[in-house]
């Protein structure tokens, strides 16, 4: 396993509830392995959406971004490379508060990156460390993917309110390499946009 | 699938959507779970839905128990094969989500053609039947299962494994009906369940409003 784990310090100050955001196809195109090497900004909506969140009167949650990149394990970048953008655009500018990477893959030409590890997703892992690590409640927290191996990750870690940023590409399932579990049901809206998300807790959604 | 314009899931959802009644609509899907999602984002509702996608069924009874413990709620159920007047379902609406109960929609056809019954008495159901053919060649009426259901909060609190890739009727019907407290509604408006082409047809002839 292979998780890059990357935070403010101190991480466990602040809100319990988190938003959890995938990276390529949610913050940026996701233009295949490696669209951050290409892409190296945020899309317009997904900037303006992560200032509405770190605005004054709107924040509620930790912004935790949880991101399978393969591009170190297909030898298209350096791990050191691949850490330092994440930092550069996300954590710096202080657009959210955390950052998860699982590298590895099981078909990776390095082969410290070679492996079907837990911390990828659909498999919940990165979710759990981060609650671990920021002291988060999943309960109250929601996430945010464009695949619905991203939905089923965070289902499983017992996040119960998933939005699915839906593109041709959402239900695209290698089952090979991301079995998904045949007792699982996996719950989430349906979005075409990032500013359809409604940011409350769920227990503030059950009291209107 | 199509019925004078409007597909059936559109109109349910139209229809549940409209009635202000619920905090959360849920569509339960395991086939086709794509183009399920893709209609219901396209779709300009009052109350945007959450999907359940099943990767592998587990029958729509286990599914009723887990989301009854999820949501810790009441539960209105409608099979999504139905096309239901939109004035019956409001009021069927307005009577179970001001109660406490468990409800079960029934609505009469003759035993020649019922495969299931379900047996009342007083304002209970007391048992819901079903078989493989049709319970008898006579004319008289029976009262069968319509595919609506309201479930209470507290229906079904136990391990609900018990109805793993079971349907909803009868057994978790039955399982509600035996505590005492599963109620019959009965369905006076037009409803047509389509499963064949002949369904089509009649369901298209009615126009229903």
């Amino acid at each position: 396993m292979v998780l890059r784990v990357l935070f403010h310090s101190p991480a466990h100050h602040g809100p319990s509830n988190a938003l959890f955001v995938d990276a390529d196809g949610v913050l940026w195109s996701d233009t295949g392995p490696g669209a951050i090497l290409r892409t190296k900004e945020l899309s317009a909506h997904a900037h303006s959406f992560l200032g509405q969140v770190r605005s004054a009167t709107e924040v509620k949650f930790k912004v935790i971004v949880v991101s399978n990149q393969t591009a170190v394990a297909r030898g298209m970048t350096t791990e050191d490379e691949m850490v330092n953008l994440f930092d550069q655009l996300l954590l710096k500018p202080r657009l959210v508060d955390a950052v998860l990477l699982c590298l590895c893959h099981p078909h990776a030409q390095d082969s410290r990156y070679r492996t079907n590890c837990r911390c990828r997703k659909p498999n919940p892992e990165m979710f759990l460390v981060a609650a671990n690590r920021l002291m988060v409640d999943l309960k109250e927290s929601v996430m945010i993917g464009d695949r619905i191996t991203d939905i089923v990750a965070s289902s499983r870690a017992g996040i119960s309110r998933n939005y699915l940023l839906l593109n041709d590409r959402s239900f695209e399932l290698n089952f090979s390499e991301d079995a998904v579990g045949d007792e699982d049901s996996t719950y989430f809206s349906v979005i075409r946009e990032l500013s359809e998300v409604v940011l409350a807790t769920p227990s503030e959604i059950d009291k209107d | 699938m199509v019925v004078n314009g409007q597909t059936i899931l559109g109109r349910l959802l139209d229809q549940f959507s409209r009635s202000n009644a619920f905090a959360e609509i849920y569509v339960n899907a395991s086939y086709q779970v794509s183009s399920i999602a893709k209609f219901v984002s396209d779709r300009p509702l009052k109350q945007r839905p959450q999907m359940i996608w099943e990767p592998s069924p587990m029958g729509t009874a286990y599914t009723v128990c887990r989301l009854l413990n999820r949501v810790g709620d009441r539960l209105v159920v409608v099979h999504g094969d139905l096309l239901l007047e939109t004035e019956s379902v409001l009021t069927f609406v307005k009577t179970v989500v001001t109660s406490e109960m468990s409800w079960l929609a029934v609505h009469e056809r003759s035993q020649r053609s019922a495969r299931s019954q379900v047996v009342i008495s007083g304002n209970r159901v007391v048992e819901v039947m079903e078989t493989s053919t049709n319970l008898s060649e006579s004319d008289e009426r029976a009262l069968v299962n319509s595919g609506i259901y309201c479930f209470g909060a507290n229906s079904v609190l136990l391990a609900s494994e018990v109805f793993k890739h079971n349907p909803i009727s009868p057994g978790l019907l039955n399982h509600v009906a035996a505590s005492g407290g599963l109620i019959p509604y009965r369905w006076t408006g037009k409803r047509v369940s389509i499963e064949t082409g002949r369904d089509l047809e009649v369901a298209q002839s009615l126009l229903l409003p």
